[in-house]
């Protein structure tokens, strides 16, 4: 009789199915959503960036420079520091005003004896009539006392105030600047002296990144892919999961699916199959979205970098029925937890904790050192998303692979058993009111 | 596919019992050892208050219950044993068997018609038979949930007669309907009698009871308190209305209880 | 009943039926505060055990270090050999032992292949070294030169990198100093060297992190505590039938909406509260390490003053909340929309972590944005008034806004007939339903598609975009608007001639309009400046400077004046002008209009351009003159500005040629358009 099982199984995931996404609002929220929501979200990501990012550099900052002796200003040191733009290229005398990003001015605060002294000029208020302005940063210049280059007493300070957004930027202006200056005086004394500068830089080091183009994209990748497919799975079948047994209830019909003329067992198999079939729509058409609209923001921000971010076609392919064997866990689990609420409300107060467990362990696969072996592959959920990540990096971990298959199908087969069990239990089905969690294990029981 | 067979009983009931656990009043027994027949062609009219065992019983025949104890058995077939078997010969109708409600009419009972394993063909056929024969025309395409109530339990009732199925149950059919819905409900039961199919039905409303049943079986706390024919209650009694009969009835059954300290 | 006493009551009903779901209050309010510990402990174990896991893991190295200097080598291999658990093996690295001789005629595949046969053996990172002149001198003096071969999708290798990488930079400092010294005598950059202090102090730092962390919190907090409330109290009451009981009291209706608003927001708030308790109960006992918290990160009774300035966004949330929740007719429907509502409330937040944007008058009314970044510059004591009064005073219009659509919500009418309020509504609609529907096809049409497109090709993706997808676009909308409202296509284009004077006084606008946008688009500059790489589009510049005028001005003038032009000004204002009044269809197509431009730089002046034309279509019930101002506004503007025709750029127009645009104005208020005013039964029609 096993046919007739499974064309029942089918027959009533098919109705499901259908009705559920005749359901203006399904298909509205399901469908339509994640494919408008994605590009707006990135969208403004990248406009927000571009605003913030033009802002920055269209803030001009003051440094003060303090000095126990004022020829220790240098020109050199002040045309670096105020002229040079961030990208390097030297601005030519007529830069026009519009022109002008990344400004710092200098400010000559005075003599100063010590670093406290220097400090003050950044905590301080301003004293009338001195200066106007407090500086964002203070530059400190020693007198260099001895010739030791480590001696604390002949090295510079820069003092700024983290929790000042203009000081920071005035940082990070002048650390970009500063060794320049450095570099410059030790190159012009080496010329003087007859050397060639490259004689103060005796030991260079390169780093060669193996790695082909593709499969630096496919690092990137494998980060956020895997979190992402066990995410989204988990918040497709949610969904469904409430709305074919809470809601169910809620709408009066579950007594008539009881009156079918087919086996329990088969009608909540439908259901689960059902959801199923729900969480791998939502989940392809996410990924999709997502994908399409993060190509843009990807390709902006990696812009310069040595990355090609390929449609991973042979990992996407390989991952099918390891997703396919891990949705059914899902959902099996979700809508053996649904069935035990009476409204739609209290289903979802059920499941809303219940994603939490496969949350977490999405989670932890970013954890670098954390990959597929013998062992991790025996553990739910973490096991398809190391696999996943695997697959993209191009690992053959073949036997791992197979384990992982093994044990989902066991747990997907454990968790539809179970849920059905669940879901077929007389009072389950037609008590008015949800079930606390503690019944599970008596309901359980045979 | 109703059976003629003069003599198995179309629904037939032994001390059934049924036992909840209600989490606020711990353990309730709804059903406390009832016993039931009924024949062929035959309306027998289950009456008794709210919180009786009525809709307990109901489902318990219709296989959405199982019994605690006893046993039952429809057109034959054991209940307990074969479900599947006795869901394809009983159609059942109650306020809490609603409509699928992005459904079409039409497509619900396609689906429970293929459900029943009709062929195609003849389910077609017979779909549209029903359409007509219940006046479904001008909304059988619409979907369920934008029907209205009259509508709906056309509906309903279609799809309890789909299969043609020897034995009906209706839980309280006429409850929440108008004047002219209930009197559409109470013909299609009288006409049932002429088919040849057993009707089973509860009610509290002792007019219908008086009306349609041949037999009726009082129900109170779980018990069939007294079965028979109106003049058979009546003269029992010794009561004329119905709604007499039935105080009567319920006061032995409350003295006996008091004096009864075992049971 | 006197009007706080309404508000009151239906205050107090809404909290006591959440007070009694006790598995409700406890998701909503308390189970956040519990997980926080738990989710900071778990934070932190993860990645002290990652951390762990990697420095504990033994790393196999492979050094070809026979042609790199003696003292050097030597000095590497110490300090690698402490970096313990490793593993170095030596080996022969055949080709790439002698690099820098080679020169560059080693491809990358090359290398690839010699590296990963290396590797095969089980070794996770190659480090040669080589001698190498410095300078150009003949003879040259040798440094050496170190190559860290790797893969970087390995764990291990990128952490065996790690560990060489420090060697050598530790190296690196000792070897260059005593090389100055030797060389350079007393290091004329003396004094120059220099170290970074920060003169914050703990609490100053610390507070600067809190406000980096609680607005999103808080956000995030109060949506999802206030949902529960908002959707029981709009949402569920609808469903269970007691809104329509308690919208035929003889109560205004905006009393009850107030009081379920006040509802959702004290929810809030407890929440948050307890919330904020929970995270200094983590700071307090020092679990999990909260970046930059230290000591002094506790949420004192200054800092929580300092909180209140973010009122104006606790309160703007809870509406926001309450208007997705109350136009929800079930709880499904409800829920749905939470989490989109809270992913695009998050955004604007999200801005205030970003440490270095100021807070001007610009960002404050933003909403959202403004109080995140009061909030945060508040609790580093930075807070400056003018912004925050910007800040208070705006949001006070947004929540006034969203309060008066939450009333019109609960129309007792709408109620009741609920779930098909709605029907009868969209029947008299349909057009304008349409007409949004088609703009939101073809705003995220341009976005994906176009932008898709014209990265891999700007000539043909832009001319695909204007060409094939819009027109395709025009077609389907102009047969749905023309099927629904029994009129011509080209009556729904506008597709007719203009009178004469009409005509001219269009062309008479455009030098003004592209003046005023050359001004504008320096104003804008200064508030809300272009970052310098957003121009360095290689693909762009490109087109401006290669691409011949012709095509410049069929690409950036032409196209778009009439596909645009057709699309919003025809079909979609078509639809809206249908079934709405004019300033509402204006508004609105010129919104979806500049949406279309998917940029917020563009967004103001096109939504104005776009409201100009609109206005111009209506005025002259035809879309030639919109066409032909578009059209030459486009021209002037790219080919002026870009410098390409130098006649055409601002600096040298006549003084007198943006005035043109008085008597166009003139001409166009006081013409007659030619085609007569169809005197239809529909109340609205565009012509």
């Amino acid at each position: 009789m096993a046919g007739s099982h499974f064309t029942a199984v089918w027959e009533v995931a098919c109705k499901e199915l259908r009705t559920g996404f005749r359901d203006r609002q399904t298909t509205l929220y399901a469908l339509v959503l994640p494919l408008c929501m994605y590009p707006v979200l990135f969208w403004l990501m990248i406009q927000g960036f571009l605003v913030v990012q033009g802002k920055k550099e269209h803030t001009d900052v003051t440094v003060g420079v303090v000095a126990q002796a004022l020829e220790h200003v240098t020109p050199d040191l002040e045309q670096t520091l105020t002229q040079q733009s961030e990208d390097g290229s030297e601005a030519s005398d007529a830069v026009e005003e519009d022109d002008r990003i990344n400004v710092v001015e200098l400010q000559k605060l005075g003599q100063a004896a010590d670093l406290a002294a220097a400090r003050a000029w950044l905590t301080d208020d301003p004293a009338q009539g001195e200066q106007a302005v407090r500086p964002d940063a203070v530059l400190f210049l020693p007198t260099p006392s001895g010739s030791e280059e480590s001696d604390p007493t002949n090295r510079a300070q820069l003092f700024y105030d983290s929790t000042r957004s203009r000081s920071d930027t005035a940082r990070k202006r002048i650390e970009a600047r500063l060794p320049e200056v450095i570099d410059a005086r030790r190159e012009a004394r080496a010329v003087a002296r007859g050397f060639d500068p490259a004689e103060l830089t005796p030991l260079s080091v390169e780093r060669h990144d193996i790695a082909p183009v593709e499969d630096k994209g496919a690092l990137i990748l494998s980060l956020m892919l895997p979190m992402l497919l066990v995410m989204m799975t988990v918040m497709g079948a949610f969904f469904p999961a409430v709305d074919l047994t809470a809601g169910e209830k809620e709408r009066k019909t579950a007594e008539t699916t009881l009156l079918l003329p087919i086996p329990r067992t088969a009608i909540h198999q439908g259901k689960i199959l059902a959801v199923s079939t729900t969480a791998v729509l939502a989940t392809v058409l996410n990924l999709i979205a997502l994908g399409l609209s993060a190509e843009h923001l990807l390709a902006s921000l990696t812009r310069g970098m040595d990355v090609r971010i390929d449609l991973p076609v042979a990992a996407l392919l390989s991952i099918v029925p390891l997703a396919a064997l891990y949705t059914f866990f899902v959902s099996a689990v979700l809508t053996g937890i649904a069935g035990l609420a009476a409204s739609f409300k209290e289903g979802q107060a059920l499941l809303g904790p219940a994603q939490m467990i496969f949350i977490f362990p999405a989670m932890a696969v970013a954890l670098p050192g954390l990959e597929l072996n013998l062992a991790t592959a025996w553990i739910p959920v973490l096991n398809v998303a190391l696999a996943f990540r695997a697959m993209l990096l191009g690992q053959g971990l073949y036997l791992e692979y197979l384990l992982t298959a093994v044990a989902l199908s066991l747990y997907a087969a454990l968790a539809i058993r179970i849920a059905v069990r669940l879901l077929a239990h007389e009072t389950v089905l037609l008590s008015g009111k949800t079930i606390p969690f503690k019944r599970l294990i008596s309901l359980l029981r045979p | 596919m109703s059976s003629q067979d003069g003599d198995a009983l179309a629904i037939q009931a032994r001390g059934l019992r049924k036992t909840f656990h209600d989490p606020q009043r711990g353990e309730v027994e709804a059903v406390r050892g009832l016993d039931l027949e009924c024949r062929h062609g035959e309306i027998y009219g289950l009456l008794g208050p709210n919180g009786a065992g009525k809709t307990t019983t109901l489902r318990m025949l219709a296989t959405i219950l199982a019994p605690t104890a006893g046993s039952a058995s429809i057109d034959g077939v054991d209940v307990a044993a074969d479900p599947l078997e006795v869901r394809r010969r009983i159609g059942f109708l109650s306020g809490s068997t609603g409509l699928y409600a992005r459904m079409t009419a039409r497509e619900t009972l396609r689906y429970f018609g293929r459900m029943h394993g009709i062929a195609k063909g003849p389910l077609e056929a017979r779909v549209d038979e029903l359409i007509e024969a219940f006046d479904m025309g001008s909304f059988a395409e619409g979907r369920c949930e934008a029907l209205s109530t009259g509508q709906k339990q056309r509906v309903s009732i279609a799809r309890a007669v789909l299969h043609d199925p020897p034995v009906l149950i209706l839980d309280e059919p006429t409850t929440g309907l108008d004047i002219l819905a209930s009197s559409a409900m109470i013909d299609f039961i009288e006409s049932r009698r002429s088919a040849g199919t057993c009707v089973l039905f509860s009610t509290h409303i002792l007019s219908e009871a008086e009306r349609l049943c041949d037999r009726i079986g009082v129900i109170y706390d779980g018990r069939m308190l007294a079965v028979g024919s109106l003049k058979e209650l009546q003269s029992q009694t010794g009561e004329e209305w119905l709604e007499d009969v039935f105080k009567a009835l319920v006061r032995d059954a409350d003295g006996a209880a008091l004096g009864d300290p075992v049971q | 009943m006197r009007r706080s006493g309404t508000i009151l009551a239906v205050l107090a009903c809404e909290l006591r039926q959440l007070v009694r779901d006790g598995k409700a209050l406890f998701a909503a309010v308390l189970l956040p505060a519990l997980l926080l510990p738990l989710m900071f402990l778990g934070q932190d174990s993860l990645e002290k055990l990652s951390r762990d896991t990697l420095a504990a893991r033994e790393v196999q190295i492979v050094l070809d270090l026979r042609h790199g200097q003696d003292a050097v080598v030597q000095g590497f291999r110490e300090k690698l050999a402490e970096r313990a658990p490793i593993v170095l093996t030596e080996v022969d690295a055949g080709v790439l032992a002698t690099r820098e001789q080679a020169g560059e005629s080693l491809s990358d595949d090359t290398v690839r292949e010699q590296v990963q046969a290396i590797f095969d053996d089980g070794a996770e990172l190659l480090v040669t070294a080589e001698s190498v002149p410095l300078g150009s001198a003949t003879p040259a003096p040798l440094g050496t030169r170190f190559h860290l071969y790797y893969d970087v999708k390995d764990d291990s290798g990128r952490e065996a990198r790690q560990r060489a990488q420090e060697c050598l930079n530790e190296l690196r400092e000792t070897i260059e100093l005593d090389r100055r010294q030797e060389l350079l005598g007393i290091d004329p950059a003396l004094g120059l060297s220099f170290d970074v202090v920060d003169v914050a102090s703990d609490e100053e730092a610390s507070g600067a992190a809190l406000g980096r962390l609680l607005p999103l919190f808080s956000v995030f907090i109060l949506i999802a505590a206030g949902s529960y409330t908002a959707l029981a109290a709009f949402a569920g009451e609808r469903e269970s039938g007691t809104l329509e009981t308690l919208l035929v009291q003889p109560v205004p209706v905006a009393e009850i909406a107030w009081g379920k608003y006040l509802a959702v927001l004290v929810t809030g708030l407890v929440a948050l509260g307890c919330n904020l308790a929970s995270l200094q109960v983590c700071i307090s006992l020092n679990i999990g390490s909260l970046p930059g918290l230290g000591d002094s990160g506790g949420l004192g009774i200054g800092r929580l003053l300092a909180g209140l300035v973010y009122l104006p966004g606790c309160v703007l949330v809870c509406a926001l909340v309450c208007l997705v929740c109350g136009r929800a007719r079930t709880f499904r429907e409800g829920q749905m929309t939470v989490l989109p509502a809270l992913l695009f409330t998050l955004l604007p937040t999200a801005v205030a972590s970003q440490p270095e944007l100021e807070m001007d008058l610009l960002l404050a009314a933003i909403p959202l944005t403004g109080p995140a970044l009061a909030l945060r510059d508040a609790l580093r004591g930075q807070l400056s008034l003018g912004p925050v009064l910007m800040m208070f005073a705006s949001h006070a219009v947004w929540c006034w806004l969203l309060l008066s659509r939450l009333a019109s919500i609960l129309d007792a009418e709408k109620v009741l007939n609920s779930g098909d309020s709605k029907a009868e509504l969209h029947q008299r609609r349909t057009m304008a339903r349409r007409a949004m529907q088609f703009g939101f096809v073809s705003v995220l049409a341009t976005y994906m598609i176009g932008g898709t497109l014209q990265s891999k090709s700007l000539f043909w993706g832009m001319t695909v975009q204007f060409w094939l997808l819009l027109p395709l676009i025009i077609w389907i909308s102009t047969r749905t608007m023309s099927r629904l409202s029994s009129e011509s296509g080209g009556s729904v284009l506008g597709l007719r001639a203009p009178s004469a004077l009409h005509l001219a006084g269009s062309l008479c606008l455009i030098p003004g309009l592209a003046w005023l946008a050359a001004n504008f688009g320096a104003w804008q500059q200064t508030v809300l400046p272009l970052p310098k790489g957003a121009l360095d589009n290689p693909a762009l510049v490109g087109a401006i400077t290669d691409f011949s005028l012709w095509k410049l001005i069929f690409l950036l003038a032409i196209s778009p004046a009439i596909w645009e032009e057709l699309l919003f000004r025809g079909a979609i204002l078509f639809g809206f002008r249908h079934d709405l009044s004019r300033r509402r269809a204006l508004l609105l197509q010129a919104a979806l209009f500049a949406a279309a431009h998917a940029s917020v730089y563009r967004l103001v002046p096109t939504f104005i351009i776009g409201l100009l034309l609109g206005g111009l279509r209506l005025r002259t019930r035809s879309l030639l003159p919109a066409v032909l101002l578009h059209a030459g506004y486009n021209g002037l503007l790219v080919l002026g500005m870009s410098g390409r025709v130098e006649a055409l750029a601002p600096e040298s127009w006549p003084a007198w040629l943006p005035w043109l645009g008085i008597p166009g104005l003139a001409m166009l208020a006081l013409g007659a358009p030619r085609a007569p005013r169809k005197i239809s039964a529909a109340p609205q029609t565009l012509d």
